[in-house]
């Protein structure tokens, strides 16, 4: 008996680490929730070429695999209960590396480059490869921030003149790094993206947008 | 069938470079609608159109293996019967036992009918290219335009068209990737723009039609583009797996962002940005 239950756990481990066997009967209407077979549509269906490169070099699966912030927010639609709110804000918070000691700004012109780049970590037929171009941030896509550039997205909030409104003090740029590195430290469910938690912007990068936001020289802060 | 463009060409010369010019007197100053108020000039010539003829003369002509025409493709109203046929997709297929959208739905005619193969380039170009126009956009360039102005109206009797919309309502608003982001955190709000691209939102009906209204002229890319095609986009910039065309799970979202179009009046050829 034991016996047959490890061979049956053994085919079922098979079957989930093989793309190509993955893909089982459709579920059935009247026994399978919507979320499962949702969850199926996603990760069996092969629907998505889940076995595709990745620049990161893990697998294009586990981009589908939700982790306990994204879990929440799509159950609650991005408006989570006040206790789960807490609860996501204390795990962001447990899992923040924070960089020791006074964090120092960057040079504002190469944030304004990763400001306005879209590049980095498209998959599939046509894949970015970071060999050639660094990712960006694409802010821009999302917020207004030099007052010259007006192909500016309405997304997120208007982050003109944000250091003269702000100043540069180390509790701000504490602040500016962390939203750039995860923003559900201040707000689950942000839609914004975790840039330095997911590895999409590096650390030195954030130093870059930091300064590009709170120089006074940057463009941003310049009428 | 609606009429081609002006036979005045020169107007319609005349119309475009007005066009220009205003964009390079003008600028990108006002922010705010410039790309709405450029297609708003330029829908009176909507290339588009030019789809639309050819897609009819490659949906009655013989082809294939069986060399036999679409004429007699099922849309769901009964064989041959395109006029109002789009308006009620995506919808529930006997013959395939699955939900369609009108791209799955003329590729399946293409293979059943006419007898093409997986391997034949009219069937695995699915997407036009700068060498060759793929024959699925053409086509659902015609049968779709055989709905214009009609409203949307997909059909919800068959429980996996029910399932269908469920699914794709459910996958709208999950959260994933390297970016966190989910259908909704661009289209699930009133008046929220992507550097200059107004996003329509999914609980705006009218928006919603507007986005349902594929196949469209991309003035961006300077070619027809299908609902498979915008689709797999999205999944692209949200920087997930690639999006296989015609998949279930592309007709889950397919038929949620239709049902939210409900009643709202269908425009194809579109013309986008």
């Amino acid at each position: 008996m034991k016996h047959r239950l490890h061979a049956i756990a053994f085919a079922c481990l098979l079957v989930a680490l093989s793309p190509s066997l993955a893909q089982g009967p459709a579920p059935r209407v009247e026994t399978t929730t919507v979320e499962a077979h949702g969850e199926w549509l996603l990760l069996e269906s092969g629907g998505l070429d889940l076995s595709g490169r990745t620049q990161e070099g893990r697998p294009a699966k586990l981009r589908m695999q939700q982790d306990e912030m994204q879990k929440q927010c799509s159950r609650y639609r991005d408006r989570p209960p006040p206790e789960v709110a807490q609860a996501l804000r204390e795990r962001a918070r447990r899992d923040m590396n924070h960089p020791s000691g006074d964090i120092p700004l960057g040079d504002w012109r190469k944030g304004a480059e990763l400001a306005r780049s879209g590049f980095g970590f498209r998959i599939g037929a046509q894949y970015d490869d970071h060999a050639a171009r660094e990712p960006g941030g694409n802010c821009y896509a999302c917020h207004a921030l030099s007052p010259r550039e007006l192909a500016y997205g309405s997304i997120g909030p208007s982050l003109t003149g944000y250091g003269t409104r702000l100043g540069d003090s180390q509790a701000v740029r504490r602040f500016v790094y962390e939203m750039i590195h995860d923003p559900t430290l201040h707000q689950p469910c942000s839609a914004m993206p975790r840039f330095g938690r997911h590895g999409f912007l590096t650390r030195e990068q954030i130093t870059h947008l930091m300064a590009y936001l709170l120089d006074p020289q940057s463009p941003v802060n310049q009428p | 069938m609606p009429s081609l463009p002006s036979s005045r060409p020169i107007l319609r010369v005349l119309a475009i470079g007005l066009t220009l010019a205003c964009w390079a007197v003008a600028g990108p100053v006002a922010a705010q609608d410039v790309v709405g108020d450029q297609r708003s000039m330029l829908i009176d010539i909507n290339p588009g159109e030019l789809w639309i003829q050819r897609g009819e003369a490659l949906f009655r002509e013989r082809r294939g293996l069986k060399n036999v025409s679409l004429e007699r493709c099922d849309f769901g109203l009964g064989p041959g019967v395109v006029a109002g046929a789009f308006a009620q997709m995506p919808r529930y297929f006997a013959d395939a036992r699955r939900v369609m959208d009108l791209e799955s739905r003329i590729v399946w005619c293409m293979k059943t009918l006419q007898g093409f193969a997986d391997e034949d380039e009219a069937i695995r170009l699915r997407h036009s290219t700068a060498d060759r126009e793929a024959d699925v956009v053409l086509l659902a360039t015609y049968v779709a335009t055989q709905s214009t102005g009609m409203s949307f109206q997909p059909r919800q009797d068959h429980p996996l068209e029910r399932r269908a919309r469920d699914l794709g309502e459910y996958l709208f608003h999950r959260r994933m990737g390297p970016m966190d982001f989910s259908c909704a955190t661009c289209h699930g709000h009133p008046a929220r723009r992507v550097r200059l691209q107004s996003l329509f939102n999914i609980q705006d009906r009218e928006q919603a039609a507007r986005a349902a209204s594929w196949p469209a002229y991309r003035i961006g890319q300077g070619t027809v583009r299908t609902a498979q095609h915008r689709l797999a986009d999205c999944f692209w910039q949200m920087r997930l797996p690639e999006l296989q065309w015609g998949s279930d799970l592309s007709v889950a979202f397919i038929s949620y962002w239709t049902h939210a179009a409900r009643g709202g009046v269908i425009q194809v050829p579109d013309l986008k940005r």
